[in-house]
């Protein structure tokens, strides 16, 4: 995080509309990835992600330390996503989209397109997705552990087994493939 | 350690993210065991192929737009907010520093002063009624002086000015 970003989170938080649109500029892309990550779906991502970056507006007042802003949002991102997973599984329009999925997948496979790793991620399990695109956001261990609010132990072991299972599915690819 | 407890330790090898002690004993064990070696390489090239294919995504056109124009919304909400919490802050303090001076012995004086001036107001409306119609005469009186007072001033103030051109 450079200097120039903690400025414009100082100027917005006194209220610079301007400076939170650099912002919102600056942080589209790793606020949208995380989000897509965990959703694995585009329509619902977008408007998750626009609702991320409201959610940060209104409460920017009580971010105490400008330098903490990154792992602050993605908190605020990961949260976000899973309560709408959670409110989604709720109202039972999941199943749909997940048959949609597979839809999709058939239609990857019968194609023959390469089964890109978007959804090799969405084959993991929610905590591996979250921990992993956390990841490659470029949070170290303990970073992530505080964003999640689990134990850094925790953090290792869902790490490496979703690294474990990513790299199967793509060694199971490359056999399909020949 | 056997190959199992290493392997628990490998993805976090890769990540650069284990305590030295704990490195050097996963690389104590990777010189001597060829297949953790070869799991370190596979894992290697995962991360790297996961992490530039996620990478790569960006967020739709638009969305910088979106998410401002919500913003502007939020904004306005709570100036309007504010604003309206300004002037029910007024209001009351106006309120009750009315009440309070009321209350207050100034409020004793000023309530005197109000029915003075009622009292003022209730003699003259009654000046009229006791003079009958010679307060007609009066008011004409008083004006038709006043008219030629003015009109006299008035032709006088021109004349200074005109001699004092021609000199
Ligand atoms: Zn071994």
């Amino acid at each position: 995080m450079n200097q120039n970003d903690i400025d414009l989170i100082r100027h917005a938080r006194k209220g610079s509309t301007e400076a939170f649109t650099a912002i919102v500029r600056n942080y589209k892309n790793f606020v949208y990835r995380t989000v897509l990550a965990i959703l694995q779906n585009r329509q619902d991502s977008e408007d998750v992600a626009q609702e991320v970056f409201i959610k940060a507006y209104r409460a920017l007042a009580g971010l105490r330390d400008a330098r903490t802003f990154p792992s602050w949002l993605a908190q605020i991102a990961t949260r976000t996503a899973l309560d709408f997973i959670q409110s989604k599984r709720k109202n039972q329009t999941v199943e749909l989209d997940s048959e949609k999925f597979v839809v999709n997948d058939d239609i990857h496979r019968a194609a023959n397109i390469r089964l890109d790793l978007e959804n090799a991620l969405g084959h993991l399990s929610e905590e591996h997705r979250v921990v992993t695109i956390l990841r490659v956001n470029g949070f170290d261990y303990e970073e992530i552990a505080q964003i999640l609010g689990i134990p850094i132990g925790t953090v290792r072991s869902r790490l490496h087994n979703a690294r474990m299972h990513l790299r199967q599915l793509l060694q199971d690819e490359r056999g399909d493939n020949g | 350690m056997s190959c199992h407890e290493i392997q628990m330790y490998l993805t976090a090898y890769v990540d650069d993210a284990l305590e030295i002690d704990k490195r050097n004993r996963v690389e104590q064990h990777l010189r001597q065991c060829y297949d953790c070696q070869a799991l370190v390489k596979e894992l290697q090239q995962t991360t790297a192929l996961v992490f530039e294919q996620l990478n790569r995504t960006v967020a739709p056109i638009n969305f910088e737009d979106s998410v401002m124009q919500q913003i502007a919304g939020v904004y306005q909400e709570r100036q309007v907010r504010r604003f309206s919490i300004f002037y029910l802050a007024c209001a009351l303090i106006g309120i009750g520093g009315f009440a309070a001076v009321l209350l207050s012995p100034v409020g004793t004086f000023i309530r005197v002063l109000f029915h003075l001036f009622l009292a003022v107001l209730n003699g003259l409306s009654f000046v009229p009624a006791s003079l009958g119609h010679w307060w007609m005469v009066c008011i004409l009186l008083s004006t038709i002086v006043l008219v030629g007072s003015s009109i006299f001033g008035v032709s006088r103030v021109l004349r200074s000015l005109q001699s004092e051109v021609v000199l």
